[in-house]
């Protein structure tokens, strides 16, 4: 089993949590890039754990909760690896590793064993939808963290408190920016990925909605996104207001995924 | 090391009156190394003259072991001569440090411990040019040298390995720093300075220098604008037109001497909507203020008064403190690891690694020569080998009975020092030597600035520059 896999990730991930804090207590660049080198190497062996579900379900590694959350977890390591090389900034891996961390950690209590897809489901849709659903939705993730990390030195600044951690976070501006791009990235993907679940839906069930309660989150956090780029574009909004909305998706997001994982067993009941 | 002196006074025991007298100016200074030096007693000395401090760092030579109490007797007398200071008031003031604590108050110095604005970077670069002039002016030797240079080093490391020098200090800084906090890139930036009071120019001046964009300077008496835009490379505009002005300036430094406030949140409400939310950054530098508190809680707008500054100031301050205390742990911990080094320096272990070297170097040579030689039989080795032994002890004896001898007398480390060099003891020149001889002037730089590659360059090349200087005295 691929397992073993599975705990080399999370040991990776576990080292490059340790470093991350560290470098942000610590001046000095050194820590911080073996962080990023600790997060690029559990980021390696994560790739090599989905590989390896992949090939030996046959099937895309989306089928249960576990699956779902390895999966989600890679996309968000995926952009957050991005940004960091281009960023530099240290502060935002120490908000993302750990959360990734905790994330994997709590779902290596679930049931790991792939779960048989229907065969309604067995269809190259699945495929797209889960795959567009899910890396749409790590970087919505992602851009709520960066909106988090906006409010909390917005609200230094304007407390005029000049210590602790929030000094070493990137400018004001650029965390808005980097919010918003990455939301940019992250709605097409969702867009396409809502379209191709239409698709197998009708194909599928012949029904396009059937008020599952994470269908109806979806499409709200869906709308809630289309607000803010729309906003951002047409009426100008930044800042302050864009980030509020930013932190609101990542609440809708992680109650989808928590709440109707927990309490609901349906169609999505895995994701 | 343990009879290295440093002498001085500081901001910490004198006040200006003595500072200034005792200060010497660039072009002074090798006058006053040469007095120095000149004293009886004296071998290598420093001058470090700062604003803040005046010291004289030295090695007093002479032979046997005595106590350097006579020199700085000495020193104490040329201060008050050179500088016309009477010695009732140079005493009293005058700090004396020797041995460990002479070294570990310069790592302090130059780590900018001692400073009166803690971890300002100055002196570091203060400290360096009283060491290359005195280097210059040949009044250093081994002994200073490797001194000065660690003390550099350890600064660098203070530098990077804490958060000392981190974060504004002053009013007008801390204006960029917070500047910087919000946007994403100055040179994009606008800048409006409105009124001409001193606080408010020296923030544009920073602002410009950190690389704003554009400079508007707006003020009651449009010459002074005219003026000052001129100075700051900026463009003057009328008082009046600094309400429109303020919708395409990112940040705005209000200095006017109004005794209202004339910037008011239901302008700035407006202005907002005409920059579509872009953020604006408010320094209101004057007093009374110039713009309303309530600006302040708008949406994307930044406002700090003059006592929000000098509050980022003091948190600063107390955060330098705070590191501070690790850079002196890092100071105490290289001071002993200098000293254990310096202890090192002694005659024996000397001696047997010139021995060992010689050794070794026989023996490659013999077997090269064995392997050679096919045709030689055990007793022509025998020979061989105890001619090339002879000729070994022949040349280093003399060497080795120096270095005994040396050993007790105050300039032996001087002399251990050259000795370890001329033997290539220590490996920090290349393995050849005898073509490193010859191409010095490329082969090792006169001052190995790099400090990453460990401490052997670092410490074994500024002998180079010395025993070479044209002039320099033994």
């Amino acid at each position: 089993m691929d397992l073993h896999l599975f705990y080399v990730t999370l040991a990776g991930y576990a080292l490059a949590m340790g470093l991350v804090l560290g470098a942000v207590l610590v001046p000095g660049e050194r820590i911080g890039r073996a962080a990023f080198y600790a997060a690029l190497a559990g980021f390696a062996v994560h790739t090599l754990a989905i590989v390896a579900r992949y090939v030996q379900a046959g099937t895309l590694p989306a089928t249960n909760l576990f699956e779902v959350t390895l999966f989600f977890t890679w996309a968000l390591v995926l952009v957050y690896l991005i940004v960091e090389g281009r960023m530099r900034t240290r502060v935002l891996g120490a908000f993302v590793i750990p959360f990734v961390f905790i994330a994997l950690a709590s779902a290596s209590h679930l049931p790991k064993e792939a779960a048989g897809l229907s065969p309604a489901l067995r269809s190259v849709w699945f495929r797209f939808h889960a795959l567009f659903i899910l890396g749409g939705h790590a970087a919505f993730v992602l851009a709520g963290l960066v909106s988090l990390l906006y409010l909390f030195h917005e609200r230094a600044l304007k407390a005029k408190r000049m210590t602790g951690w929030t000094r070493r976070l990137p400018p004001l501006e650029t965390l808005d920016q980097l919010s918003f791009r990455i939301v940019a990235v992250g709605f097409p993907l969702v867009t396409v990925g809502i379209v191709s679940g239409s698709i197998l839906a009708t194909h599928a069930w012949g029904l396009l909605w059937f008020w599952d309660p994470k269908q109806v989150l979806g499409f709200g956090t869906w709308l809630l996104y289309g607000l803010i780029m729309s906003g951002r574009i047409v009426l100008g909004w930044r800042g302050h207001r864009a980030s509020l909305l930013g932190v609101t998706g990542l609440g809708l997001i992680l109650a989808a995924f928590i709440g109707v994982a927990l309490l609901y067993k349906g169609l999505h009941s895995f994701a | 090391m343990n009879n290295v002196i440093v002498m001085g006074v500081s901001y910490k025991t004198a006040p200006v009156e003595v500072r200034e007298r005792l200060a010497v100016s660039q072009r002074s200074l090798a006058d006053a190394l040469e007095g120095l030096r000149g004293l009886p007693g004296s071998d290598e000395v420093a001058f470090l003259s700062t604003c803040n401090r005046v010291e004289v760092v030295a090695r007093p030579g002479g032979a046997g072991e005595r106590s350097s109490d006579p020199f700085i007797a000495e020193v104490r007398g040329f201060l008050s001569r050179h500088h016309g200071i009477a010695r009732e008031v140079l005493d009293p003031v005058l700090y004396v440090h020797a041995g460990r604590d002479a070294v570990r108050h310069l790592f302090r110095v130059a780590s900018s411990l001692d400073s009166m604005i803690l971890g300002e970077p100055q002196v570091l670069g203060q400290f360096k040019g009283a060491f290359e002039a005195a280097m210059e002016a040949g009044t250093t030797g081994p002994v200073l040298n490797r001194l000065f240079q660690k003390a550099i080093q350890v600064a660098k490391r203070v530098r990077t390995e804490t958060r000392i020098a981190e974060n504004a200090v002053s009013v007008s800084y801390a204006a960029v720093e917070l500047a910087k906090q919000i946007f994403d890139d100055l040179g994009q930036k606008e800048v409006l300075l409105i009124g001409a009071g001193e606080m408010g120019e020296l923030a544009a001046r920073h602002l410009v220098a950190a690389g704003a964009k554009r400079l508007l300077v707006a003020s009651r008496t449009i010459e002074r604008a005219a003026g000052l835009a001129d100075e700051l490379g900026g463009r003057a505009i009328s008082f009046e037109e600094f309400p429109a002005a303020l919708r395409e300036s990112d940040i705005a430094i209000s200095c006017t001497d109004a005794p209202r406030t004339i910037i008011h949140a239901e302008t700035v409400q407006r202005i907002m909507r005409e920059r579509r939310g872009r953020p604006i950054f408010f320094i209101d530098i004057a007093v009374p203020r110039d713009i309303d508190a309530d600006v302040g809680d708008l949406e994307n707008v930044y406002l700090y008064n003059i006592d929000d500054l000098q509050a980022v100031v003091d948190q600063n301050l107390d955060n330098r403190r705070v590191e501070a205390e690790r850079a002196e742990a890092i100071v105490a911990q290289e001071a002993d690891a200098f000293l254990d080094r310096s202890r090192g320096l002694s005659a024996v272990p000397t001696i047997t690694a010139l021995s060992e070297k010689a050794e070794a170097v026989r023996r490659e040579e013999l077997s090269k020569t064995f392997s050679r030689l096919n045709g030689i039989d055990e007793k022509g080795r025998q020979a061989i080998d105890a001619l090339t032994q002879a000729i070994v002890r022949k040349i280093l004896h003399p060497a080795i009975v120096a270095i005994k001898a040396e050993a007790g007398v105050s300039e032996g480390e001087a002399f251990i020092a050259a000795a370890r060099r001329l033997f290539n003891l220590d490996e920090s020149f290349p393995p050849h030597h005898h073509k490193a001889g010859k191409e010095r002037e490329s082969g090792s730089p006169p001052l190995e600035k790099g400090g990453s590659g460990g401490d052997t360059p670092g410490e074994g090349s500024p002998a180079g520059p010395q025993s070479s200087a044209p002039g320099g005295a033994g």
